[in-house]
Order: C-alpha cells, then sequence, then structure tokens
C-alpha cells in the first residue's frame, strides 16, 4: 500500500487532482523564486554612494511607479484568471453532474470512531470496505453523530460527513488494490484512529465477497461459542452491535455478523487477534481510550465465551 | 470631544447592529426550513412597540431639554415606557411558555428566545444606563445624546423584530 | 508605585505595554503547549499524552496563540504607537483603553481556569458543532471557552473602537488621513473589521451557549437544527480574523523596511488601497474553509474566485516591498532581517493559500498537515516575524535602550532555522496523506522520520525564542542607550523622547508630508517641497 496522493493517484479524479496539484506547485515555485529573486537582488545591489539624497528617486518617479503597479496587478490577475479557469474544469471532472434521485452505489456513515458501509444489497460491513475495481460508484457520506470526513487520498476527493446533510462523491479505483482511508475532520477523543480500507476487487472476488457477506452468522458450534451466543444477547451486547440472523440487532456498534473477516479492530488501532478481541472484552477503554463502549463486566469465563463465539463469525 | 464620543458610539451600534443581524438571520432561516409557527401574543408586542415609541419620544424631548431638571423628567418618563415595555416582554413570555413553546421545544422557540432576550438584555442595561445617567454624568449633553443614540437603537431593533417576527408570521 | 498605583495606570503607553507583556507570557505558555503536542507525535505510536490530553492541548494552543497572543499583540502595539505616530497625546477613551486590556486578560484567565477544574476546551479553536454540543463535549471546557471568548470579544471592540476614532479624530494638524504612516492605515481597517466581524462571533457563541447551557437546537440536527450554521457564522467571523491577524503586521512591515532600505515606501496609495481591498474581500470568502462540505459546485466555485482574487491586494503588498528594498540601500539590522525573512516565509504562506482556493486542491488537502503548515507560514512566518521584527524596531523607542544585535542575529537564525525546519515538512507530511489533530499515527512510511524532523527543529525554535527573552531582559538592563531616533526614521514617535514622556510630545509638530520626521531633519530637501500636488493641511 503506498501512502500519498501525490505521486500515486489511482482513479480518474485523483488524476484530475494531482495535475491540478502539480500545475499549483510549479506556479507557486516560480512565484517565490520571483519574489526571492527581487530580494536577493536588493540584498546584492552595490550600496548606493554616499552623499545621494535617500529616498528621492521614488517621489520623483511617480508615473514610472503607477506603471509598473498596473503591470503587476494585471499579471496576478491573469494568472489567476488561469488557475480559475484550471479549477471549474477539475471540479466538473470530479465532481460530475448527477442525475436527481439516482440511488447510491454505498452509503458509507461516519460513527464515532469508525466507519460504516451499507451495500444496496443489505450487506453492512465496517472499516474494511470492497468495490469493484474499474466501476465508478456514487457513495453517499452520512453522519450518526458529529461531523466527519470520508477521505482515501489515492482514489477519491474528500467529504465532510455532516449529520443531517447527504455528500455524494465519485469512487472508484483504476486496478484492484487496497487502498488507505482516515477520518479527516476531527470529531473527538479517536479521532486519530478512525481509518478505514477501500479494498478494489477483481469482478469476480467482488461478487464472491459480496455473496459471503448476505449469508447470515454461522450458527455456533460446541458449548463455549453457543454459551458466548447466549451471552452476547444476555450481556446486552446486542443493544449495540448486529449479527445477522440472530436477535442482536442494535445500530450503535459495529456490525459483527463477520467479524472474523477484518484484518483490524477498531478502526485501524490494532489487528484482528485473539488477543484484541479479548482485550475488547475485558477493558474496552484499554483497548481504545475514550470509545462508546461501555465496559460488559465479565468474568474470565464469560469472557472466553464470548471470544469463542466471536472466533466462529466468518 | 463630542465627535469623538458620537463616532465611538456609532462604532458601537455597528457591532451590535451586526449581533442582531446575525440573530435575526438565523431566525428567519429556521422559520423558513421548519414548518408552522406557534401564535404569538400580538396585543403585547403592540403595547411593546407604542411604549418604545413613547419611550423614544421622551429621549428625543429629554435631548431638546432645555434645563438639567427638564431633561431628567424627561429621562424619567424615557426609563419608566422602557420598563413598561420589559412588563409586557415578560408576560409575552409567560404567555408563550404555558402554551408549551420553549427554548428547547422548537426551533422557532430556539431562534426566537434567543433573539428577543439578547434584546431583552440590552433593553435592561439601557434602562439602568437612563436610570443612571444624571449620576454619571451630571448635565452632560454629550453623554445624554450618546445614551439616546443607544436608545433609539434598541427602539429600531425592536421595531424590526416586531415587523419580521410578529408581523411577518400573521402574513 | 504601589500596584494598585500601577494597576490603574490609563496610559496608552502604559496599557500597550500591558498588551504586550501578557500575550508575551502567553506566547511561552502556547508554545509549551506546541512543545507537548509535538513530543507526542515525534514517532509513531507514542503515549507520552492521552487522546484526551492532546485534544485539550491542541484546542489551547490554538484558541492561546489567537485570541491571547497574535491579535492582543498586534492591538497592544496599535495602542503604544497610533497615538505617537499621529502626534497625538493619548487615545481618545483612556479609561475605555484601560478596560480593554484587564478583559482581555480575564478572558485569559477565565479560559485557562479550565485546566483548573479538569476539564479544558478539546473541540479545536473553531469548536464545530456538533462536536461542541452538550452530548459530545459534556464537560465544562466547552462552556470556558465560549465564555472567555465573549469577554475578549468585548476586549478587541472595545480597543478596536478607540483606535479607530482615535485615528479619525486625534490626528496632529496637517496629518491627513493620506500623510498617515501605513502601520496607522492598517491598525485604523483593522479596527473596522474588528467592529464588524466580531459581533458575528459573539452571535455564534452566544447561540453555542443557549445550546449547551439552556437545551436550545441551534446546531442540534436530530431535532431540525444546522450543524453548518456554526460553520457559516463562525467562518464569517473566522476569514475577517485571519486578516485582523496579518493586517496590523503588514503595517509594521511597511514602516521597518522603508526606514532600513532608506528609501520612502513604493507605492504608498496602493499599499493604503490593497488594504481596503483585502479587508472588504475577507467578508466574502468564509466558505473556502468548507470546500469540503457538500454546498453545489457553483456556490463554492463562487467563494474560489473571491478567494483567489484576495491573492491580488496581497500581492500587491509583496511587490510594494519588495521594490521598496530594491530602490532602496539596505541596512541590515536585526530588525530588518526579520523584516526580510516575513517577506519570503509570507510569500510561501500566501501561495499555499492560492492552493487552497484551488477547490480540488482543497479537497485533498484540506484538514491535513499542509493546512497546519499554511496557518504557520501565514501567523508565525508571516505575524510573529513580523512581530520580532517591530520588537527590534520599537524596543529603543519603548525603553530608551537597544536591544542586543549580536543576540539578536543568533535568535534570527534559530529561528529561521527552527520555524523552517518545524513546518516545511508539514507541506510535506499533508501530500502523503497526514490528516491534521490526530494524537498519534502508525508505523507508515516517512512519516516517523518528517515528524522526528519537525520535533527536533521545533526544539531549536524554542531555543530562539528563549534567546529572544533573553535579550528582552538583558538589554533592558545593560543595552545600549538608544537616544531617540536610533534609526533615522521618519515617523512622529520618533520625534518623542525615549520612552516617551506622559503626553508624548512637548509640542503637537504641524505636519506637511508622509515622512515629517524627514522634513524635519532636511529642512532643504523636505517631502512636501517636491509633492507635485501637495496636500492641503487640515481636515
Amino acid at each position: 500500500m503506498v501512502w500519498g496522493l501525490l505521486f500515486h493517484p489511482q482513479s480518474p479524479e485523483t488524476e484530475a487532482i494531482a495535475s491540478l496539484l502539480a500545475d499549483v506547485l510549479v506556479l507557486s515555485a516560480a512565484v517565490f523564486s520571483l519574489v526571492a529573486a527581487l530580494v536577493v537582488a536588493s540584498l546584492v545591489r552595490p550600496r548606493r554612494a554616499r552623499g545621494e539624497p535617500e529616498g528621492r528617486r521614488i517621489l520623483d518617479a511617480k508615473a514610472a511607479r503607477a506603471r509598473i503597479e498596473a503591470i503587476w496587478t494585471c499579471v496576478t490577475v491573469i494568472v489567476l484568471g488561469g488557475l480559475f479557469l484550471l479549477t471549474v474544469r477539475a471540479m466538473a471532472k470530479i465532481d460530475a453532474p448527477l442525475e436527481p434521485g439516482t440511488a447510491p452505489d454505498l452509503v458509507v456513515t461516519g460513527h464515532q470512531w469508525w466507519w460504516e458501509a451499507q451495500y444496496p444489497n443489505g450487506v453492512v460491513t465496517t472499516g474494511e470496505i470492497h468495490i469493484p475495481a474499474g466501476h465508478r460508484l456514487l457513495v453517499r457520506i452520512d453522519s450518526a453523530d458529529v461531523i466527519h470526513d470520508f477521505w482515501v487520498p489515492q482514489l477519491a476527493r474528500k467529504m465532510d460527513a455532516v449529520p443531517g446533510l447527504d455528500g455524494y462523491i465519485w469512487l472508484e479505483a483504476n486496478k484492484p488494490g487496497r487502498y488507505q482511508g482516515m477520518c479527516s475532520e476531527f470529531c473527538g477523543a479517536q479521532h486519530a484512529w478512525m481509518h478505514f480500507v477501500i479494498i478494489a476487487d477483481s469482478e469476480a472476488d467482488f461478487s464472491s465477497w459480496l455473496k459471503s457477506q448476505a449469508q447470515p452468522a454461522t450458527q455456533p458450534s460446541g458449548s463455549a461459542a453457543s454459551e458466548g451466543a447466549r451471552l452476547f444477547l444476555e450481556k446486552k451486547c446486542g443493544d449495540c452491535h448486529a449479527i445477522a440472523g440472530t436477535a442482536a440487532k442494535g445500530g450503535n456498534g459495529p456490525d459483527l455478523t463477520h467479524v472474523l473477516s477484518r484484518e483490524f479492530l477498531g478502526a485501524g488501532i490494532a489487528r484482528n487477534t485473539p488477543e484484541t478481541v479479548a482485550l475488547w472484552l475485558t477493558n474496552p477503554q484499554a483497548a481504545k481510550p475514550g470509545n462508546r463502549m461501555p465496559d460488559p463486566h465479565l468474568s474470565d469465563a464469560e469472557a472466553s465465551a464470548l471470544a469463542a463465539y466471536l472466533g466462529t463469525l466468518k | 470631544m463630542r465627535q469623538a464620543v458620537y463616532l465611538g458610539m456609532t462604532l458601537f451600534l455597528a457591532t451590535e447592529s451586526v449581533f442582531f443581524f446575525m440573530l435575526l438571520l438565523a431566525f428567519v432561516y429556521f422559520r423558513q426550513a421548519s414548518h408552522g409557527a406557534p401564535d404569538l401574543p400580538l396585543h403585547l408586542a403592540v403595547i411593546s412597540t407604542a411604549s418604545v415609541l413613547t419611550s423614544c419620544f421622551a429621549m428625543s424631548r429629554a435631548r431638546a431639554g432645555k434645563t438639567a431638571s427638564q431633561a431628567r423628567v424627561w429621562i424619567g418618563a424615557a426609563a419608566l415606557f422602557g420598563l413598561i415595555f420589559l412588563l409586557a416582554q415578560w408576560r409575552a413570555y409567560a404567555v408563550l411558555l404555558r402554551d408549551g413553546v420553549t427554548i428547547s421545544e422548537s426551533l422557532f422557540g430556539t431562534s426566537f428566545f434567543t433573539l428577543t432576550g439578547m434584546h431583552l438584555m440590552n433593553v435592561i442595561a439601557g434602562v439602568l444606563l437612563l436610570a443612571g445617567l444624571d449620576r454619571l454624568a451630571p448635565g452632560n449633553l454629550t453623554a445624554l445624546r450618546a445614551a439616546a443614540m443607544f436608545w433609539y437603537f434598541l427602539g429600531a431593533v425592536w421595531c424590526v423584530i416586531f415587523v419580521v417576527v410578529y408581523l411577518g408570521i400573521r402574513v | 508605585m504601589s500596584v494598585g498605583n500601577w494597576i490603574t495606570r490609563v496610559d496608552h503607553k502604559h496599557v500597550g505595554l500591558f498588551y504586550i507583556l501578557s500575550a508575551l507570557a502567553f506566547f511561552l505558555v502556547g508554545g509549551m503547549e506546541a512543545m507537548a503536542l509535538r513530543a507526542q507525535l515525534a514517532m509513531p505510536n507514542l503515549k507520552l499524552l492521552t487522546p484526551d490530553q492532546y485534544n485539550q492541548i491542541f484546542t489551547m494552543h490554538g484558541t492561546t496563540m489567537i485570541f491571547l497572543v497574535v491579535t492582543p499583540v498586534l492591538i497592544g502595539f496599535g495602542i503604544y504607537l497610533v497615538p505617537l505616530m499621529i502626534g497625538a497625546s493619548e487615545m481618545v477613551f483612556p479609561r475605555l483603553n484601560a478596560l480593554s486590556f484587564w478583559l482581555q486578560l480575564a478572558g485569559g484567565l477565565l479560559l485557562y481556569l479550565s485546566f483548573a477544574t479538569g476539564q479544558a476546551p478539546a473541540a479545536g479553536w473553531f469548536s464545530y458543532a456538533p462536536l461542541s454540543e452538550k452530548p459530545f463535549s459534556p464537560g465544562k471546557g466547552s462552556d470556558y471557552w465560549a465564555f472567555a471568548l465573549l469577554l475578549i470579544s468585548a476586549a478587541m471592540i472595545i480597543a478596536a473602537i478607540n483606535l479607530a476614532v482615535t485615528v479619525a479624530t486625534a490626528r496632529a494638524p496637517g496629518m491627513t488621513m493620506r500623510r498617515v504612516p501605513l502601520f496607522v492605515w492598517m491598525t485604523f481597517v483593522n479596527s473596522l473589521m474588528i467592529v464588524f466581524a466580531l459581533p458575528v462571533l459573539d452571535a455564534s457563541l452566544v447561540m453555542l451557549l443557549a445550546d449547551r447551557l439552556l437545551h436550545a437546537r441551534f446546531f442540534d440536527a436530530a431535532h431540525g437544527g444546522s450543524p453548518l450554521l456554526w460553520q457559516h457564522y463562525f467562518w464569517i467571523f473566522g476569514h475577517p480574523q485571519v486578516y485582523i491577524m496579518i493586517l496590523p503586521a503588514f503595517g509594521m512591515i511597511s514602516e521597518i523596511i522603508p526606514v532600513f532600505s532608506r528609501n520612502a515606501i513604493f507605492g504608498y496609495t496602493s499599499a493604503a488601497l490593497s488594504t481596503v481591498a483585502i479587508a472588504f474581500l475577507s467578508y466574502g470568502v468564509w466558505v473556502h474553509h468548507m470546500f469540503a462540505v457538500a454546498l453545489g459546485t457553483t456556490f463554492i466555485s463562487v467563494f474560489a474566485a473571491a478567494s483567489m482574487l484576495i491573492a491580488v491586494p496581497t500581492g500587491v503588498k509583496i511587490f510594494n516591498w519588495a521594490a521598496t528594498m530594491l530602490g532602496g540601500s539596505l541596512r541590515l539590522t536585526t530588525s530588518m532581517l526579520f523584516a526580510v525573512a516575513f517577506l519570503l516565509e509570507f510569500t510561501i504562506g500566501g501561495l499555499s493559500g492560492v492552493a487552497f482556493a484551488t477547490v480540488p486542491v482543497d479537497w485533498e488537502l484540506t484538514d491535513t498537515y499542509f493546512v497546519v503548515a499554511h496557518i504557520h507560514y501565514v501567523l508565525f512566518g508571516g505575524t510573529i516575524f513580523a512581530l520580532f521584527a517591530a520588537t527590534y524596531y520599537w524596543f529603543p523607542k519603548m525603553t530608551g535602550r537597544m536591544l542586543d544585535e549580536k543576540l539578536g542575529r543568533l535568535h534570527f537564525w534559530l529561528v529561521v532555522i527552527g520555524f523552517n525546519g518545524t513546518f516545511f515538512v508539514h507541506h510535506i507530511l499533508g501530500l502523503l496523506g497526514m490528516p491534521r489533530r490526530i494524537y498519534t499515527y502508525g508505523d507508515i512510511p516517512w512519516w516517523g522520520p518528517l515528524n522526528l524532523i519537525s520535533t527536533v527543529s521545533a526544539a531549536v525554535l524554542v531555543l530562539g525564542i528563549l534567546l529572544f527573552c533573553t535579550n528582552l531582559v538583558v538589554s533592558l538592563q545593560l543595552g545600549a542607550v538608544s537616544g531617540d531616533d536610533p534609526w533615522d526614521a521618519w515617523t512622529l514617535e520618533w520625534a518623542a523622547s525615549s520612552p516617551p514622556a506622559r503626553n508624548n510630545f512637548a509640542e503637537i509638530p504641524v505636519v506637511r508630508s508622509r515622512r515629517p520626521l524627514w522634513d524635519l531633519k532636511h529642512p532643504d530637501a523636505a517631502d512636501w517641497l517636491l509633492e507635485e500636488t501637495p496636500v492641503q493641511g487640515g481636515d
């Protein structure tokens, strides 16, 4: 995975941004060099001979001064006018117009501090969002609480997730790969760990992934896992987390139907290992300080039963 | 110095105008965005408007007053009608609260109470200023005129509130 | 002198110094906060600060630097210098002047009282709702923040009205508005901007407090309120505020560069008019802080155009200063070094500003470290550099002693190296995708080393600033006696004694040109003899 957008744009939209950015950087370097040249020129100029009256030249040359100022101003206006045209052109390319009433291909909702993605067929996933490579998807960006910002530097412009205001972006990856994304608007204690990954798959991989995600959760087998499934409801985990095919239907926390299929937990703060799961179950505030999960106060036996259950949710 | 005081007061009123304009804008925005608005006690608003206008008239007499004692009487009258305005507003608040219109009940209540509440706090300050003017700056015509500017301004703000908030809803 | 005596002083020079010294104190506090942030970010996954501590500290750092350092110190220099520069004996409202300072200080202390409750504000210096609302910021921090800002804005408005009225009514005979020094022009325009911008902040704060304390619904989307309303209102205030923090610095540079270039400013009129243009335009660009919100392409384009347009008058200024230097004969004092460095650093900050007006670039880089680089190049490389230049320039007037030039040069180089080392890499971090305001980051290629460079450089910067403080203290005792006019300058403050007497001038001078002191020193070559269309004296 390559970080950074400038040198590795991976979609037509970010290619447009990167080329405009390159123009801006070149222009900035040129202007800075000009100012620096003027400064250096005035520093190395030979000191004027003594006795020449100080500070008189400018007063003597009003007409010349007005002309120079007019030229400078006009040049600035023309350069900025050109930049504005480039801007408008790139904006049209990146925010291509939208037929009113078009249904989004993906709805992404920001929560404190994780991302939820919902597909038209009802699949809900957290933090690891699969898309078919080479397809331009319309994504609706929402928020469940405060303002977040959905940003995949290499694939798309960023879009603020404002509660009560739908934002739309085009999301596309030229080729399969994993593309890092993160929240880019300060949203509270764990703003730093509100990462997500866009996983662009080949068409075949994508549809098989979508199909597997649409399956309800695996029925627990073995006594520990069954005990865990029972505890999940008894300890009110299901008030916040949903597991498809069970009575757990909560929407405040991440959907856990296929939690085992994820690489990371806690929006990027740790890899999805049995140790991480155990920490979340026994001391959520240690797993991710400030997060919204209450301590379920489990005994060791209960925690390991729940862990066994979660370990079956492929 | 006179010129400086009037200019300073003008700038202060410019600040106040922007402040009230922003609150009024929020009120208008939320009224457009939401549907329906509660019935407002228009008769109390009419009484408020009448007392504001009377008070401003008294203030103009105070400015024109030939002697200090004449001016003092008119300032007293202006402050008195300011008090009547406050009473009418207090009554209007009571009526609205009785009808269940509170600051947290709806966006209408939120922006209505914030806007009128800020105006009320200014009027209270204005009444206190008028009441204390004779002590603070006895016989000072410049101070009297500056206070009058502030008082007219608050009257004008109320008139805008009356037209936009009270009449705007009825129409 | 008793303490009571001391704090009831209303002399504009005392009030100005109170402002400057309290800003310096808060600058050191804000700087320590910055070092704490840089330490936490020095390497990936550090745990020096908890997330909550980090968020409180960056909120306090931003709020402190903006509302307790940069804005008030510029006002303080204005209060000290404007009456002297226009040939007045005092501000027109001396007691209001003192009141403004004490309100300002009270606001600062109230803000820091929040630490005592264990709950400093943690929603950032622009406290976006709904994060700043009660459900998401349940502590008292945001209440302290809002009340402190209300006090500070009251102080700013009082000081601004006082400055504007002083410039308008207290100028010496013959000092027309076409002859006042550019620092006075820019302070005047700045004061009017404060008068029209700060009440917008007040309205926003009142609405936020109504939500937080009275359960109003302004920004509560769940009940029909609008989080965007906060953003619009805050930035309608916030963008003029950005210029409120730079225009007086432009004014300082416009005084310092001509004197050390031995050349009258190139284009006085355009320098003054471009300030007015900036002031007007600055009220029409606020949406460029919100380009990443779904606001519609056409709406956004209009603000992009306005934001680019504001670069034109700013560019005019840079050109005026460069041309003044080019036509002159430079004296590279420490003050001038800082002024020259200002020119270059501010140009970088201005150019990255233009990058953000280029909407698609903003769509990638907003809320990344590129923005952090931009604001620091403008506020530190711009305003703080100008303030260092101003301190070396006017310290002799304020104290009667020169600041040490050797220490000054060392201070200069440490600051230039430290500053650029700290903040230039932030551009690159932004381009590499590092969001601002994150308390830590994972092991991502280049992020660790670049952040380490930034942190180490920040330590160099701190060293430079400590050296500056040392210079202030040492020179106050041991500095060379400066005399009234050590720089052979041209504006009226140098006609007063150093430090100036209680009423500034024994005799109010008559002004016949933009450089009254030059005229006085060179009667045969006076400017007013040369002016093709002499402006008539008086108003």
